[in-house]
């Protein structure tokens, strides 16, 4: 609802004097669209008409004030009900504020006053209810399947078929994968896509917390639990209530801290650091980690217990050197998304720039591709991003050069390119770190330019 | 009928009409026709509910009556028509509530005087 809007307003009021006042108070402003009742059950039978706020007096003919507010806010909790009552007993105010009513005014001399302020407070909320609304939608839509994980390769669809079969159920998911691959993307698109959508996503990374604050962050603390815990502080599986949590990192998690996630999921409650009450949970749980949790379950760093209880649906998600041609379709759409978010027109990929990107192997995975073709983007003088304009410097790079089958002597060209590129073509240098000889350098450089 | 109260002064006071109108004297008139229209039926009925001792709905036409005696700046009533409202809901005093029903009668039909002058003039 923008300002210019019309807003529907119910009055509800069998006084007609009075009832003649609210309706020219609120009709000052062209933008209400004001429906009057003089008892309750009429304004109850009219809410299907979907009304923005409603003004309410306490004592009607058929109903009290009170038993009309419960039956609006059981129709639709969001309406604000604005109270307008000759009663001035605070009691009264108090226990119908407490049932929801947005706010208690008496018929007074201030009342257009305060009328006035509390619809104005009313709309702005439901200007900011709307809004959130709206973004929901709007990411909800941004993480469905095909708008958030590009790629049409028998690997990434794989991946779309078991996150197909996630979204039914509560299971636990957990997330696998080398970094840059994709894993939060993937838990948005679970939670996204799930009966648990309009409920809070909650990610949290583990290894990106102190370890000492990891509990507290999880699970909460109460005041004075310990020294900087000057207020109560509920922790993100409360904050999640209804929800998903995302915990990735999870093979980071310490050994002290595992069992009491592993209590937490068998009982489905929390109690805070330095408290005593139990709080009830409803999360559903997705984790990720990069490492081999098995492998860390046998060298000690995990409790097997929990690693079962994680498991659930296991997501390998296959990293980008292995979905094929999803690395162009990746590419493309991430030049696309930096032309306009940088207003740089349009750009396009050249032939040979997409097979010089096919031929990498990414050890950065997605994050890595994105980066270095939002550089080429900034790099490139024309329209077209020329193969000069890509560059990868991963640090990774040297690691996982066999990823391809390779002649050796191809091997041995990549080798001295390398560290040629290393030490600014110093053909000695490179002779003696390659403990080769620099005929064989120079070789290799006389049959490059041919 | 003379418009004035006891001490000869004015009973209804418009300013506060007034100033929720601004310039609008057709929503001045209109709440006045209303007022002059809806408040001697509720009269009429706490009369009749004394017949039948019915002290709680006296009280509660009296709360009902209260907020439309402000627009029209009907200050004397106002003491009257709360105790008449405190008293008929909690049963208290009931012996004095008539003769205060008689008494705001007789206010209103001085304030409704009033009124119909305001109304001529106009």
């Amino acid at each position: 609802m923008s300002s210019n809007e019309s807003i529907k307003i119910f009055i509800v009021e069998d006084d007609p004097v009075y009832l003649k006042f609210l309706n020219y108070v609120i009709g000052l402003n062209p933008d209400h669209e004001i429906k009057t009742f003089s008892n309750g059950n009429d304004a109850l039978n009219a809410l299907h008409e979907r009304p923005s706020i409603i003004t309410l007096d306490y004592s009607l003919p058929d109903k009290s004030g009170e038993e009309i507010l419960k039956e609006i806010k059981d129709f639709d909790s969001n309406i604000p009900v604005i109270i307008v009552s000759g009663q001035e007993e605070i009691g009264i105010a108090v226990q119908l504020l407490k049932l929801g009513a947005y706010d208690y005014i008496i018929k007074d001399e201030e009342t257009k006053e305060r009328l006035e302020y509390a619809l104005t407070n009313a709309k702005r909320n439901i200007n900011l209810v709307n809004e959130i609304n709206t973004l929901k939608q709007e990411i909800s839509e941004k993480y469905e399947f095909g708008n958030s994980i590009i790629g049409n390769s028998p690997a990434i669809k794989r991946v779309f078929d078991l996150m197909k079969k996630a979204i039914k159920t509560n299971i636990t998911i957990s997330i696998t994968g080398e970094t840059g691959t994709g894993k939060e993307l993937v838990a948005k698109g679970i939670h996204y896509n799930s009966a648990r959508k309009k409920k809070p996503f909650i990610p949290v990374n583990l290894a990106a917390i102190p370890r000492e604050l990891v509990e507290s962050e999880l699970f909460g603390h109460e005041k004075g639990s310990f020294t900087g815990a000057i207020t109560r502080r509920i922790g993100k599986f409360e904050e999640a209530s209804g929800g998903t949590i995302f915990l990735d990192e999870i093979a980071e998690m310490d050994l002290n801290l595992q069992a009491k996630l592993l209590r937490v999921i068998q009982e489905r409650e929390v109690t805070r650091v330095g408290g005593n009450s139990i709080i009830p949970i409803d999360v559903r749980l997705l984790v990720a980690t990069h490492k081999n949790l098995a492998d860390e379950v046998k060298k000690g760093n995990f409790r097997e217990d929990l690693y079962y209880r994680l498991l659930g649906l296991p997501i390998q998600l296959p990293p980008l050197r292995e979905r094929d041609t999803d690395i162009i379709l990746l590419a493309k759409h991430f030049l696309s998304s930096f032309c306009i978010e940088n207003d740089l027109g349009d750009l396009s990929l050249e032939r040979e720039t997409q097979e010089k990107l096919l031929r990498y192997h990414y050890p950065g995975n997605i994050r890595e591709l994105k980066s270095v073709i939002e550089l080429s983007a900034v790099m490139c003088n024309d329209n077209v991003i020329l193969p000069e304009d890509i560059n990868f410097n991963s640090p990774k790079s040297e690691e996982n050069f066999t990823y391809q089958e390779l002649s050796l002597k191809e091997y041995n060209d990549r080798i001295i390119d390398h560290f040629l590129k290393k030490y600014d073509n110093n053909v000695l240098k490179v002779a003696d770190v390659l403990d080769i000889g620099k005929s064989t350098i120079y070789r290799y450089l006389k049959e490059k330019t041919i | 009928m003379e418009s004035v109260d006891r001490n000869g002064k004015r009973i209804t006071d418009l300013s506060y009409l007034v100033s929720i109108c601004e310039d609008d004297d057709d929503f001045k008139t209109e709440m006045i026709e209303t007022f002059l229209k809806n408040t001697p039926p509720l009269i009429n009925d706490m009369k009749n509910y004394l017949i039948d001792s019915e002290w709680k709905m006296i009280g509660d036409i009296a709360h009902k009556m209260k907020p439309s005696f402000t627009f029209m700046g009907i200050h004397t009533a106002k003491d009257l028509i709360l105790s008449i409202e405190k008293q008929g809901r909690m049963q208290e005093n009931i012996k004095e509530i008539p003769t205060m029903i008689l008494e705001l009668e007789s206010i209103c039909k001085a304030a409704f005087a009033e009124l119909e002058t305001e109304l001529i003039q106009e």
